[in-house]
């Protein structure tokens, strides 16, 4: 199924550059053809680039004041990396960022055992499945922010409050994960866990030694959207943590930005070192990410 | 139900096991972090040995001639703040130095003689930072 997929996504890809791919044109009627596509393209692509560029150019100005001195101008005229410095000492930067990963990490992993837990349960036919899955289904159009304060009443209760397994206990589950790892295990065909349980394997090993490297794409899924989930939190640390050492990265932005408020250069070099993690792992996972978004949305 | 327990434990070991060294540490998101690692190692070692608080210079006029007896006042730039800054004179050679200057990471220097002044804004990259200015008074300043 991944290589039927893998062939329609790549074709796909493939018939959206043949057209914009102007060097390729054999003549010039070829070349007028193609042309709209690019432009259309170029235009796009500057459109969504822009709000990037414009963080970094705001991000690099020094002295702050050049932001309101003189004519607005697109063009970067200077490159000076100053406020990131002026960010890293005006800040406990390498705590937030510590209290960040290792929050970060609690939660991946937590989400990624919980979520195949269930999934792997869901993938097996037993009595009220179908009254569960509707209660997971119903359980996603419950708002977030209802869940707050009975999760603040149960955390303080567990004396969690102000540390990492606290901040991290929410986002140890998500039933958008359970859901792609269900769909994701089912598609592996029953004769191969049959053999293996032939072979002696035990359910534990079933999934993390079986199931697991054949869902690699979906465990990618999971890692992304319970990193992304787990880093941006903004809500949940809030209520949650008291102590300024203690907080993560996006609550220091926020306390940053109102400490320094109308400090835009300084704000935006925090929020470029904040985004910068998120921006490595994505690029670290982009193939597997968008593997399995094929492939959910693809049916064998 | 213990027998059971014992192979499941011994079965996760054993994928434990299938996960070899190699694979654990050869793989792009430990080189990213060792990479990163390496890096601010790096630039740590490079503050430490170049954080001694010298900010040094000379005055010079238009004509690049050394100005002596100028006075030389040091003012750290905070966020928001404006520190209360040091004063010196440059000597025969317009040469100036500032000490200790640990704590510096922007600061404004203002050159004043009998009938010239010049103001120039700098920064640092980190706290400590050495660094060597030389300021031009020409006539209109």
């Amino acid at each position: 199924m991944s290589q039927i997929n893998e062939t329609i996504n790549r074709s796909n890809v493939r018939t959206l550059f043949e057209k914009a791919a102007l060097h390729r044109a054999e003549n010039w009627s070829e070349f007028v053809r193609r042309l709209p596509y690019f432009v259309a393209g170029l235009v796009l692509s500057l459109a969504f680039f822009f709000p990037f560029y414009w963080l970094i150019k705001v991000a690099v100005m020094w002295p702050a004041g050049s932001l309101y001195s003189g004519d607005p101008s697109l063009v970067l005229e200077r490159f000076e990396l100053f406020n990131f410095v002026r960010v890293y000492y005006e800040i406990p930067f390498p705590r937030y960022l510590f209290n960040s990963i290792v929050i970060t990490t609690l939660a991946v992993v937590g989400s990624l055992v919980t979520n195949s837990l269930a999934a792997y349960s869901l993938t097996k036919d037993f009595y009220g499945k179908k009254l569960v899955l509707a209660f997971l289904i119903a359980a996603l159009m419950i708002p977030y922010y209802v869940t707050v304060i009975p999760a603040f009443l149960v955390t303080n209760r567990l004396g969690l409050l102000n540390t990492h397994l606290g901040v991290a206990l929410p986002f140890m589950t998500f039933i958008i994960g359970t859901f792609i790892l269900k769909n994701s295990f089912e598609a592996v065909p029953d004769s191969m866990i049959e053999a293996a349980r032939l072979d002696g394997a035990s359910e534990a090993y079933i999934l993390f030694g079986v199931l697991w490297p054949l869902a690699k794409p979906a465990i990618a899924t999971n890692v992304i959207l319970g990193f992304i989930q787990a880093w941006n939190a903004y809500l949940w640390p809030l209520v949650i943590v008291s102590d300024r050492l203690m907080q993560p990265l996006p609550l220091g932005l926020a306390s940053f930005s109102t400490r320094f408020d109308g400090s835009f250069t300084l704000q935006y070099a925090f929020a470029i070192m904040v985004l910068i993690p998120v921006v490595i792992m994505f690029l670290l996972l982009q193939k597997q990410f968008i593997q399995s978004v094929v492939q959910s949305s693809v049916k064998e | 139900m213990k027998k059971q327990l014992y192979n499941t434990i011994r079965q996760l070991v054993m994928l434990f096991e299938a996960l070899t060294l190699r694979r654990l540490l050869i793989n792009r998101f430990v080189l990213v972090i060792v990479l990163a690692m390496l890096l601010t190692g790096g630039v740590q070692g490079y503050v430490s040995a170049n954080n001694g608080g010298t900010i040094d210079g000379y005055v010079v006029d238009g004509n690049g001639d050394p100005v002596e007896g100028a006075q030389v006042n040091i003012q750290e730039l905070g966020i928001r703040n404006q520190y209360e800054g040091n004063t010196t004179t440059t000597n025969e050679d317009g040469y100036f130095v500032f000490t200790g200057q640990t704590e510096f990471l922007e600061f404004r220097i203002r050159v004043t003689t009998e009938n010239s002044q010049a103001v120039e804004r700098h920064h640092l990259y980190f706290e400590g930072q050495e660094r060597e200015v030389t300021i031009v008074l020409d006539a209109e300043s």
